[in-house]
């Protein structure tokens, strides 16, 4: 599933005083099982542009191609239909728990499936699987979804989603509210999700150390306009560019780049802290060489 | 924040500056109140070339667009359509012009139903002087304070106006909520539009229960807040947005007062 954006543009309010620019001029390609993150600071068009690609609004101009399916054709009525789209991205919104409806844990997931026309056969085969995945209790499925713990509550919602196996998967800031430890589990239940789907994942998310640890891709948005698109190993030596968008270099860099100010030679690609630590243990075991010899 | 795309809107507020918009809510209330009696109480056509007229020069001073004011009117089409016709054949009259069994136009009709179309319009379309150029807070604020004499008959008038200023506060709140859920369960394949009656209930229930569990949790959290701060009712409480009743108001409210008074005075 390769996703296609060609000048993009989205406004809000109409025209008028109330007019907001929200995305501007956008154009990106992304190819299946890429994993995107996606950051800037508040207000500068990730939400927007999110559903943008999930078909949920509209685009003022520009073209969207979601493989095969057009989002953006020039009638009304050729806009595409929830199912279709249902079949090709799953949407994970912020605090998705407060989406959770149904009677019972099993209803709730089956309801986008039932959507989708599977039969009953084929929504509890892939129920049990996806309870298994996400390391939830079989018991879970005859209970009330809003009788759950909060991050119960956040992993029934998103197996909701990740039920329909969508090729595309976007997330919305899906990590708030969740304490260190839950972060960690959520993303690699997430991330085996993704390697048995190669799904595409673009993940919205402020915790810049978080998406470093995952992400292969990094997008940065400032005022709407995609100010960089780099593998994330080369974004993060944008310094100046992530300052001004408001993005924050992840701790490991900032560890790299401390040492460096200080005067030591080590390599600045670090994106985790176990990648930092390498890399000023190698400086340190060099340094002593050159002191020794 | 702007009303979402795709989403529902909310109010009207429109945010320009103007001297309209920086009258006295209350002025603007009462302004408006005589300005409604005047409209009612006008019946010849050549008066409300004039009512029109100052109409129009109002919205101008008031900076907002012919067409945003017109736009409420459109909503009111066949509410119009249908008493104009009503008017049109139904008014009993001397001077008949054309008749087919009960259906009878006569002069007293066309006149009627023309006054009768002109005043709703003017009505509809500038009674958006009042909504487009004052907040909802300002509104509610300056009904608290109108109505603040009602206080001594035991009128609860700072708890109704509490109560407004929430509703209000949270209809955006709501909405942008409401959008996100449809939004969710849109993207879940959720489809209110197509499908068999089982189907599209069963959206409709996926969207409502946790739109109004979520609404229920809140008014909780709000009350809970709203407790730790001491609240207690209006007795004594002092206002963050003084309202200030300036020359310029009284100026304003006289001048609509008197062409009110013309208005009526000209209906005899």
């Amino acid at each position: 599933m390769t996703l296609r954006l060609q000048n993009v543009c989205c406004r809000y309010g109409g025209e008028g005083p109330l007019e907001v620019t929200a995305v501007e001029n956008i154009s990106l390609e992304i190819s299946r099982g890429e994993l995107v993150g996606l950051v800037g600071h508040t207000g500068s068009g990730k939400s927007t542009l999110a559903q943008l690609i999930c078909g949920l609004i509209a685009a003022d101009s520009g073209d969207i191609w979601l493989e095969d399916l057009c989002l953006t054709p020039l009638k009304k009525r050729q806009r595409p239909k929830a199912i279709d789209l249902a079949q090709r991205v799953g949407m994970v919104f912020q605090y998705p728990e407060h989406q959770l409806f149904a009677e019972t844990v099993a209803q709730e997931l089956a309801y986008g499936p039932e959507n989708l026309g599977w039969t009953p056969e084929e929504i509890s085969e892939a129920t049990q699987r996806l309870l298994k995945r996400l390391g939830l209790p079989p018991e879970l499925l005859t209970v009330s979804p809003y009788q759950l713990s909060g991050g119960e509550k956040r992993k029934v919602a998103l197996a909701s989603v990740l039920i329909m196996q969508p090729p595309l998967l976007v997330l919305d800031e899906p990590f708030v509210g969740l304490d260190a430890v839950a972060r960690q589990e959520f993303l690699q239940l997430l991330l085996a999700w993704q390697k048995e789907n190669n799904s595409t994942i673009i993940c919205i998310s402020h915790d810049i150390d978080l998406l470093a640890s995952f992400c292969q891709r990094l997008l940065v948005l400032n005022r709407g306009r995609l100010k960089l698109d780099a593998p994330i190993r080369q974004a993060f030596n944008e310094v100046e560019l992530l300052e001004e968008c408001g993005v924050r270099l992840p701790t490991a860099r900032q560890a790299t780049l401390a040492f460096q100010a200080a005067g030591w030679q080590l390599p600045t690609e670090a994106l985790t802290l176990a990648e930092a630590a390498e890399a000023i243990k190698a400086a340190q075991t060099k340094a002593g060489e050159q002191i020794g010899g | 924040m702007a009303a979402k795309k795709g989403g529902i809107r909310f109010g009207s507020y429109y945010p320009v500056d103007s001297f309209v918009h920086r009258l006295d809510p209350r002025a603007k209330i009462l302004a408006m109140l005589a300005f409604m009696v005047g409209i009612f109480m006008v019946n010849k056509f050549s008066v409300f070339a004039v009512v029109y007229l100052a109409g129009f020069v109002m919205l101008k001073t008031a900076r907002i667009p012919l067409s945003k004011a017109l736009r409420s009117v459109r909503g009111l089409v066949i509410l119009l359509l249908f008493t104009s016709l009503i008017n049109m054949f139904f008014t009993p009259g001397e001077q008949v012009l054309w008749e087919a069994g009960l259906l009878r136009l006569t002069v007293e009709g066309l006149e009627r139903s023309g006054l009768m179309l002109l005043r709703l319009v003017a009505l509809v379309s500038f009674s958006g002087l009042l909504t487009f150029t004052t907040t909802p807070i300002e509104l509610s604020d300056a009904l608290e304070s109108l109505l603040s004499p009602l206080r001594r008959f035991g009128v609860p008038v700072h708890e109704f106006a509490m109560m407004m200023t929430i509703a209000l506060r949270f209809i955006p709140v709501l909405l942008e909520e409401a959008d996100k859920i449809v939004k969710a369960q849109r993207s879940r394949g959720g489809d209110f539009r197509s499908g068999s009656l089982r189907r599209r209930l069963n959206s409709i229930i996926a969207v409502v229960v946790p739109l109004l569990y979520n609404a229920l949790k809140r008014a909780d959290d709000l009350a809970i807040a709203m407790e730790a701060r001491a609240y207690v009712g209006g007795e004594g409480r002092v206002s963050l947005r003084e309202l200030r009743w300036r020359a310029m108001d009284t100026l304003a409210l006289a001048v609509m007062l008197i062409f009110a008074v013309c208005l009526c005075v000209s209906h005899f």
